[in-house]
């Protein structure tokens, strides 16, 4: 199916965990197939006590260090990508609107193996990525290996 | 401005509406996912699930950090609970609560939330200011500055009409006025106005004297006498 | 003592059958009827329906006069409401209020009211138990 996808725009959400590098190597492969472009996001989630465009040196310099991490692994399946930070009250909406904004025709993202309560749960942010994604979205979970958790 | 205002309900999604239109900075707290929904799918994403009277849920907004903070729930003790921890915990410089029962106003005023908006009474005024049968209507009340904003219609039988504003009433109880009247364009008033059946006065009083004004100009005019 | 109490649950039935038993003056404002049920049969005080956060209500039940008030609902927010209103309004001396939240109980200490959160007050009783 993935075939017939057209695909120009990859937006690949990072979130600086286990689950990346697969995720980078997924959208590249798609990428390539139809020689699109690809996009690693990082969303630094700031709190409300302070202004949205605060200026956080800390979880920025955290953040650009994983989406270099990001560009690296893609340049070892041969691929060149743009990354880009966003900075948002909750990653699943701002995940969202860049798709939008930038008009991505598929969002691939990643999650860890966690349980919460003894139920396996996605998360907040993939579940609104899955909920509100107007494009194609591929969903990678790592495999539930004991000590897997991220 | 960062402004928060508790409560998704009407009064709260345009209000919100209002203040993003302008530029600001909104959060809604709201519990029912309904309400946050319809907010968020204009507004995007604005809101909080919580109730604004929590502390949890207060700090998560970062109520310490906000310019206005903005009560509009349709329970009066909960807007009063969310209104005092805004004013006295978290210091917001502005705080403001819808009221929902009138009877409330000063309650409210006596536990230290002067800025309240009594909803009842904006939608009764707002409706008697349509219609002409009434010849008081108050249009709004500047708390900090001690005036009431009262329209005066001058009708046949009151003792304005045909008079110069100096032999009534209004020179001693008005401190300012507009006249509107048909097929002129809106003039000051002095002393020396004359008025007519039909004119409408915008008068600026001082609260203390805004029930002698009522006394003068008559309150409901009925059909006949 | 002339008491008012705000609710009709089981603390305010027992309180207000253990203050009646003693004597004193009670006034229980409830805003449903059936509350009432959960007073005991003796009980020999005064029961009203209605909002004990309007104030016309409050002046009713006899405000005025009382020498105590205590607002023991489920909502806090009525709660303090309503104590609020006999502190400052109506000026009764003694005035507590049930308030759950353990830290908004300590938010209206901070505003004079006496304020018990009774999650605090059984988790210090347990804990006291503990370390006997």
């Amino acid at each position: 199916m993935l075939r017939r996808m057209e695909i120009e725009k990859v937006l690949v959400p990072v979130s600086g965990n286990c689950v990346d590098g697969e995720v980078i190597r997924l959208a590249c492969e798609f990428a390539q197939k139809s020689g699109a472009s690809v996009c690693a996001v990082y969303v630094i989630e700031v709190e409300r006590s302070l202004p949205l465009d605060a200026s956080l040196e800390q979880k920025t310099a955290e953040a650009e260090e994983i989406v270099s991490r990001a560009q690296e692994l893609a340049l070892e399946y041969g691929y060149h990508i743009d990354t880009g930070l966003l900075q948002a009250r909750e990653a699943g909406p701002a995940i969202i609107h860049e798709a939008v904004e930038g008009r991505a025709d598929l969002i691939v993202l990643g999650v860890g193996y966690r349980r919460r309560l003894g139920v396996f749960d996605m998360g907040n942010t993939t579940s609104h990525v899955l909920k509100e994604a107007p494009c194609h979205v591929v969903l990678y979970r790592e495999p539930a290996a004991p000590g897997s958790a991220e | 401005m960062y402004v928060i205002i508790v409560g998704g309900g009407e009064v709260g999604y345009y209000l919100a509406r209002e203040f993003a239109d302008g530029g600001h900075e909104v959060l809604v707290i709201e519990p029912e996912s309904k309400q946050r929904e319809r907010i968020e799918g204009e507004l995007g994403d604005i809101t909080l699930c919580g109730e604004g009277c929590r502390i949890q849920c207060l700090d998560e907004a970062g109520v310490s950090r906000a310019d206005v903070f903005v009560a509009a729930t349709d329970i009066d003790e909960d807007n009063l609970a969310a209104c005092q921890l805004a004013k006295l915990k978290y210091k917001v410089p502005r705080v403001v609560a819808k009221l929902n029962n009138p009877r409330n106003r000063n309650i409210f005023s006596k536990l230290g939330i002067e800025h309240t908006a009594d909803v009842a009474a904006l939608v009764l005024e707002n409706l008697k200011a349509r219609i002409p049968a009434f010849s008081f209507v108050h249009l709004l009340s500047l708390e900090d500055v001690d005036l009431e904003v009262i329209q005066v219609s001058v009708t046949g039988d009151s003792r304005l009409s045909d008079r110069m504003v100096a032999e009534t009433p209004l020179s001693l109880l008005v401190q300012s006025a507009c006249l509107v009247r048909a097929g002129s364009p809106p003039q000051v008033v002095d002393d020396t106005t004359r008025l007519a059946v039909g004119d409408r006065l915008i008068c600026m009083v001082s609260q203390d004297k805004t029930d002698e004004l009522r006394t003068v100009v008559g309150g409901v005019v009925g059909p006949q006498d | 003592m002339n008491v008012v109490i705000m609710g009709s649950g089981r603390v305010a039935s027992e309180l207000a059958t253990l203050l009646d038993e003693e004597g004193h003056k009670v006034t229980v404002v409830g805003i449903q009827p059936a509350g009432f049920d959960n007073l005991r049969p003796s009980f020999g005080g005064r029961t009203i329906v209605g909002d004990a956060t309007d104030e016309g209500l409050l002046q009713k039940a006899g405000l005025r006069s009382a020498d105590a008030f205590i607002a023991l609902t489920r909502d806090d927010n009525r709660n303090a409401m309503a104590a609020q209103i006999a502190k400052h309004v109506f000026g009764v001396r003694k005035v507590m209020c049930r308030i759950y939240d353990p830290l908004r109980e300590e938010f209206y200490k901070t505003l004079g009211l006496e304020a018990i959160s009774p999650i605090m007050v059984f988790a210090r009783l347990v804990k006291g138990r503990l370390e006997e």
